[in-house]
């Protein structure tokens, strides 16, 4: 009787024994990877509100950015290869407490995507970004339903690109995230 | 000898050979897997960087931005946000421009190697204007500024700049740009009396 008629059985259950012992580890290795991206977006629902993270929000407009001022008054005039465009992003009140850590980001069409609060933008005078009650004078339109509230937020773009949407991102949230488009 | 005992002298010298296969068996895969572990790679050289090459003036593809170097110039004080430092050695200073791929970045691991295989990694004496947390890249933005290191004068005529995204480049990818001058050059830089300025990243057309 030779070795390996002896031990068939052993030598069978070994591949699946492998299975069993390394599967979890990989099996949680790509979970983890995958969890850590912001790949599942949450788009608007029929109302034209996303809800994400328990709030509602939605993108009221995505334009050029008009005239900048820096804190000294003085008008501020971006480099010719850049556009800085603004979004107004309008949330019910749930979103002050449940968002109140989010980080802002724009897409663009080949789904390239930018900070909030470029350093392109240092010394310019803008909100700081957030999701959370912007001051008064930080040029959001007051709404007329009180329980909601809207924020402005400036990005910076290559001149060429064309935004698409807003990205609204909780670590906590990942990898969903909410993509708030229109405007 | 009985039938008896010469089927279990038998049966006894099988299961001797049997004994003697198994062990040497365990020999030869401990053996082995010592063959093994001997010539693999250790930990620091199965982690390494995935390193890109290039030249002074040409981009180089570091996977989540560009980077390239445009100018190196030196000197023994430098000038930054008001203040000048001086140093014993030679303040190496880098021109580079970088632009982010598709994603805001920012380049955390700026370092240069010397002939002797020394890494000098950018100086925390001052606020880096573009690495070490100085600038998040925005995608498509071309930005141009500059990365000082402070090296000793022995190290500053022959240096390798080493770029990457992620203050921990295990794994990851790196551009290497060697940024080789002279001994007369590095003379030249420390004779220049007054403090080179070191000036904010912006952002170039």
């Amino acid at each position: 009787m030779s070795w390996w008629w002896r031990n068939r059985w052993g030598l069978a259950a070994l591949l699946p024994a492998l299975a069993v012992a390394l599967g979890p580890g990989v099996r949680d290795g790509y979970r983890h990877h995958r969890d850590a991206q912001a790949s599942a977006p949450i788009g608007a629902g029929a109302d034209g509100w996303v809800v994400f993270a328990g709030a509602h929000m939605r993108l009221a407009e995505l334009t050029p950015a008009g005239e900048l001022r820096d804190y000294r008054g003085r008008r501020y005039t971006p480099p010719g290869s850049l556009r800085v465009w603004r979004a107004e992003i309008v949330f019910d009140g749930a979103a002050r407490d449940r968002l109140a850590i989010c980080r802002l980001l724009l897409e663009d069409a080949e789904g390239r995507t930018f900070d909030a609060d470029p350093a392109e933008l240092r010394g310019v005078r803008i909100p700081l970004p957030g999701c959370g009650p912007q001051p008064s004078g930080a040029d959001a339109r007051p709404r007329a339903n009180p329980a909601e509230y809207a924020t402005m937020t400036y990005f910076v773009t290559p001149a060429s690109a064309r935004p698409v949407a807003v990205r609204v991102m909780l670590s906590s949230a990942l990898p969903s995230y909410a993509r708030l488009t229109g405007g | 000898m009985t039938e008896h005992g010469a089927e279990g002298a038998a049966r006894d010298a099988g299961a001797r050979r049997s004994r003697i296969g198994s062990t040497a068996l365990v020999v030869a895969a401990l053996a082995t897997g010592v063959a093994i572990t001997s010539q693999a790679p250790d930990t620091d050289a199965r982690q390494r960087p995935f390193v890109r090459v290039g030249v002074m003036g040409e981009p180089v593809d570091g996977r989540t931005f560009q980077g390239s170097v445009v100018a190196v110039r030196g000197a023994r004080r430098i000038a930054r946000s008001g203040k000048t430092r001086d140093t014993g050695g030679v303040w190496v200073i880098v021109r580079a421009r970088a632009v982010a791929r598709d994603k805001p970045t920012s380049i955390d691991h700026a370092s240069v190697r010397d002939a002797r295989g020394r890494t000098f990694l950018a100086t925390m004496r001052i606020n880096q204007p573009l690495v070490a947390g100085g600038y998040v890249m925005q995608p498509g933005i071309s930005v141009e500024g500059d990365i000082v290191f402070e090296v000793p004068q022995a190290s500053a005529a022959r240096l390798t700049l080493r770029l990457a995204d992620s203050s921990d480049v295990r794994m990851d990818a790196a551009i290497e740009i060697p940024i080789a001058s002279d001994g007369p050059t590095v003379d030249r830089w420390l004779a220049e009396p007054s403090a080179l300025p070191v000036e904010d990243a912006r952002v170039v057309e």
